[in-house]
């Protein structure tokens, strides 16, 4: 092998080699580049030594970072060592790489070259941005865990607990070092459907579980629970962990427990007008002959009966498809005493208040008039023997007042922010709870459809006052 | 009899980096003990030079403040500091999050803005007592010290701006020489090189025979910031507009501007010499961001015929 042969594979692996060789001055002027190099940036020699700097190679991110990181570095320290750039390519897409440079300095010290050898470093930075991409996807993923409210943990197959989140030990008290690596089954109980092996196995089998459960608190009180179970599979094919998520339903019970005292409630209501009915029929049926009271009665009670279905109806209405109001122009004037009629004199006296001018709002005839026939009953319920219920009708700039007034036992201060809530019941003077807490709800529910709100003022021995707000709108506001 | 007398005492305070013995009047107020008083003072002393790696050095009487730019460390004055060592008293010190400041006290909330950083710089001053002090700045670091010599005009005599530049992204009449999406890919740049980071940033040194000073103290520390707070620092930085500050500085000032410089522009260097009261702006020879890296001499020069005028 001759000197010659050897000298050309060192400059043919010098120029066209895996690597960027470059030369340049201190102020970056480029002295000499080798030809993979050349390829690399797209220009011609020409384009490139003596015309160029290394800096105006780079992207304007890599040219500050040059100048205030890369240069720096170099100078203070002689070398640099694998620092990553983006090549700007010459009419291409930007070439990540690498670069390890050194600084040569002449006899009395004074820098005057730059060597460097330059890297590609595409493979590289995709699994860069790849680990970052993960990196980042995993804390977002520990930022939702840490963060919600739910309680979501991790347990081994065997049912040790792994990790504990913050949503965790809010609901249940525990720290999560002082319960990870316990037995779950040391405070979550399944209950009595299921037993835990019948859960294990469901989980070995790959179906997910969702039960209601109960948890043992630290401070040893017990909560309900919905727990879903969901198994993970480790690379071997067997259970690895499994994720348990627990989500507090007190509420949902307390709802549940609201439905089963609603279908009581309504069922008793319901079934005492029916008693009455029959009872005075019966009466009729077995004097065979005509009994004006009884009649009455029977009239009565069918009305009290009519109210409730109606009240029923439109409470799930307004669940399930919403309050749809179709509204025409009404003297509120007439409607109040079209509801006092309806209401029937008898031994109240009801007095209406109006003001001189008629009072004109848009609203629903009907609704409207069950609401006026609701707050009067109420009014008319709570009140004592005797005593007078008024309606007045006043207009407040652009807003119409319909208020109820009545001087009976009044509204217990703890009773007045619920009581225009769905099921609520008040206690009456005789200690019974009637009604089916449907009323004060429905008469809201209207006032807001129509764009206006409902209101209560009651001082318990004294009495209350319900005023009805409505929109009074102008033909040119439709 | 008057109620309560002041007591003085006297901490002498050597310091590790410093080279000779600094003497601290202490002043106790009315309910402290005079040793109380010097255990405190004593304390918050050590802490802010802590903090800041302060180093202080030099024979001479007028001091010479020293603030580096983004992305290093005082060490980047290392060419510059041998010229003026004999005449001034020269302190040096790191930002926090940068050299060998203390980490633990780098605070999101007060880095926010410049202001932090400006806050820092007089601290040391008060500390150390300064007065009309010759204020050196790199790049950040000018508008840094701008901020510093508007809220405490007395500590400054001169303000010596390298490469400054109040605004970097482009305005209505204003070229600082980048759009929003430059900066945005700069901060991403940031990211990119994190990885690559602490392998680069902290390298062994590859035989530099010409240099052998640089010793084990330099190479793991130069330019080694930790990357989140170099993220919010340069996110910090090239966000800044100090535009309006300019006019309020009542320090004599010059502009040291290079040629060809991509970070700070002539045109940005002229728009700060404008706008301050009484400046002055030479153009150096050398290219770049860095003459007191690149071109130690002709900086040197630029500095020292400002100082004589």
């Amino acid at each position: 092998m001759s000197d010659e042969l050897l000298h050309k594979s060192v400059e043919e692996l010098y120029e066209e080699g895996p690597c960027g060789y470059l030369f340049t001055r201190i102020d970056g002027t480029i002295l000499r580049v080798n030809d993979t190099l050349l390829t690399w940036s797209g220009y011609a020699r020409h384009e490139l030594v003596h015309a160029r700097r290394f800096q105006d190679l780079l992207t304007l991110p890599g040219q500050i970072f040059y100048e205030n990181q890369f240069f720096p570095l170099l100078r203070m320290q002689g070398s640099v060592k694998e620092v990553a750039f983006d090549f700007a390519r010459h009419g291409r897409e930007p070439l990540p790489v690498l670069i390890n440079s050194i600084l040569r300095t002449d006899a009395d010290g004074n820098p005057t070259l730059i060597a460097s050898a330059i890297f590609d470093a595409t493979d590289r930075r995709a699994y860069e941005l790849e680990l970052i991409r993960s990196q980042r996807s995993s804390e977002q993923l520990a930022a939702v865990v840490r963060m919600s409210s739910d309680a979501i943990i991790s347990m081994s197959p065997t049912g040790v607990v792994e990790t504990w989140n913050d949503g965790a030990k809010r609901l249940f008290g525990y720290a999560a070092e002082d319960i990870i690596g316990t037995y779950i089954r040391e405070i979550l109980s399944p209950g009595d459907e299921v037993s835990w092996p019948e859960i294990m196995a469901d989980l070995r089998e790959g179906h997910p579980v969702q039960r209601d459960m109960v948890v043992q608190c630290a401070d040893g009180h017990s909560v309900d629970v919905s727990a879903g179970f969901t198994p993970h599979w480790n690379a071997v094919g067997s259970l690895g962990s499994v994720s348990v998520i627990m989500r507090d339903i007190a509420e949902r019970r307390a709802i549940e427990r609201l439905q089963q005292d609603f279908l009581a409630v309504t069922t008793h209501e319901l079934r005492s007008p029916v008693t009455g009915i029959k009872g005075n029929a019966q009466i009729m049926q077995r004097r065979a002959e005509y009994n004006e009271r009884a009649l009455e009665a029977i009239i009565a009670q069918a009305d009290k009966l009519q109210r409730l279905i109606d009240d029923l109806l439109l409470a799930s209405k307004i669940q399930s498809d919403g309050l749809t109001v179709v509204l025409e122009e009404t003297d509120l004037t007439a409607a109040a005493y079209r509801a006092v009629t309806y209401l029937g004199a008898g031994e109240r006296e009801i007095r209406v208040e109006v003001p001189e001018q008629p009072l004109v709002v848009f609203a629903d005839q009907n609704q409207l008039s069950q609401m006026l026939t609701n707050l009067l009953t109420n009014a008319i319920k709570y009140s004592a023997e005797g005593e007078g219920v008024t309606v007045r009708l006043t207009r407040h700039g652009s807003e119409a007042h319909i208020s109820v007034i009545d001087h009976g036992v009044g509204i217990a201060r703890d009773d007045l922010p619920h009581l225009f809530d769905r099921f609520y019941r008040v206690r009456d003077t005789a200690g019974r709870v009637p009604g089916l807490g449907l009323g004060l709800y429905i008469c809201r529910r209207i006032a807001e459809a129509h764009g206006g709100r409902i209101d209560v003022h009651s001082q318990p021995g004294h009495g209350s006052t319900f005023t009805v707000t409505l929109p009074m709108q102008t033909t040119q506001d439709r | 009899m008057r109620g309560s007398f002041q007591w003085y005492g006297w901490i002498f305070i050597r310091d590790a980096r410093c080279e000779d013995l600094r003497c601290k009047i202490v002043e106790s107020k009315p309910h402290e003990t005079v040793l109380m008083a010097m255990l405190k003072r004593f304390g918050d002393t050590v802490s802010v030079l802590k903090r800041n790696n302060v180093t202080i050095m030099g024979n001479g009487e007028t001091p010479m403040i020293f603030a580096h730019g983004y992305g290093c460390d005082q060490h980047m004055w290392r060419l510059i500091t041998p010229a003026f060592v004999d005449s001034n008293r020269l302190i040096l010190f790191d930002h926090v999050g940068a050299g060998k400041s203390d980490i633990s006290a780098y605070d999101r909330a007060k880095y926010s803005s410049l202001d932090g950083y400006a806050e820092d710089l007089l601290e040391i001053c008060r500390e150390l007592d300064l007065k009309n002090a010759i204020f050196v700045g790199h790049s950040v670091s000018t508008m840094i010290g701008v901020l510093a010599a508007i809220k405490e005009p007395e500590r400054f005599s001169r303000l010596v701006l390298i490469g400054p530049s109040p605004r970097y992204i482009n305005d209505t009449y204003y070229e600082g020489g980048f759009t929003r999406k430059d900066i945005d890919d700069l901060l991403d740049f940031q990211d990119s090189n994190y990885l690559g980071w602490s392998a680069s940033m902290a390298p062994v040194i590859m035989g530099s025979e010409n240099e052998p000073e640089l010793s084990e103290e330099l190479h793991n520390s130069f330019c080694r910031t930790d990357p989140d707070i170099a993220r919010q620092f340069a996110a910090v930085t090239f966000l800044s507009d100090n535009r309006d500050d300019l006019p309020e500085v009542r320090v004599p000032s010059l502009v040291i501007q290079c040629q060809d410089d991509a970070i700070a522009p002539t045109s940005v260097g002229e728009y700060v010499r404008d706008h301050l009261l009484e400046s002055d702006m030479v153009i150096l020879n050398a290219t770049g961001h860095c003459p007191h890296l690149s071109a130690p001499e002709e900086t040197i020069a630029a500095i020292k015929n400002f100082l004589d005028a």
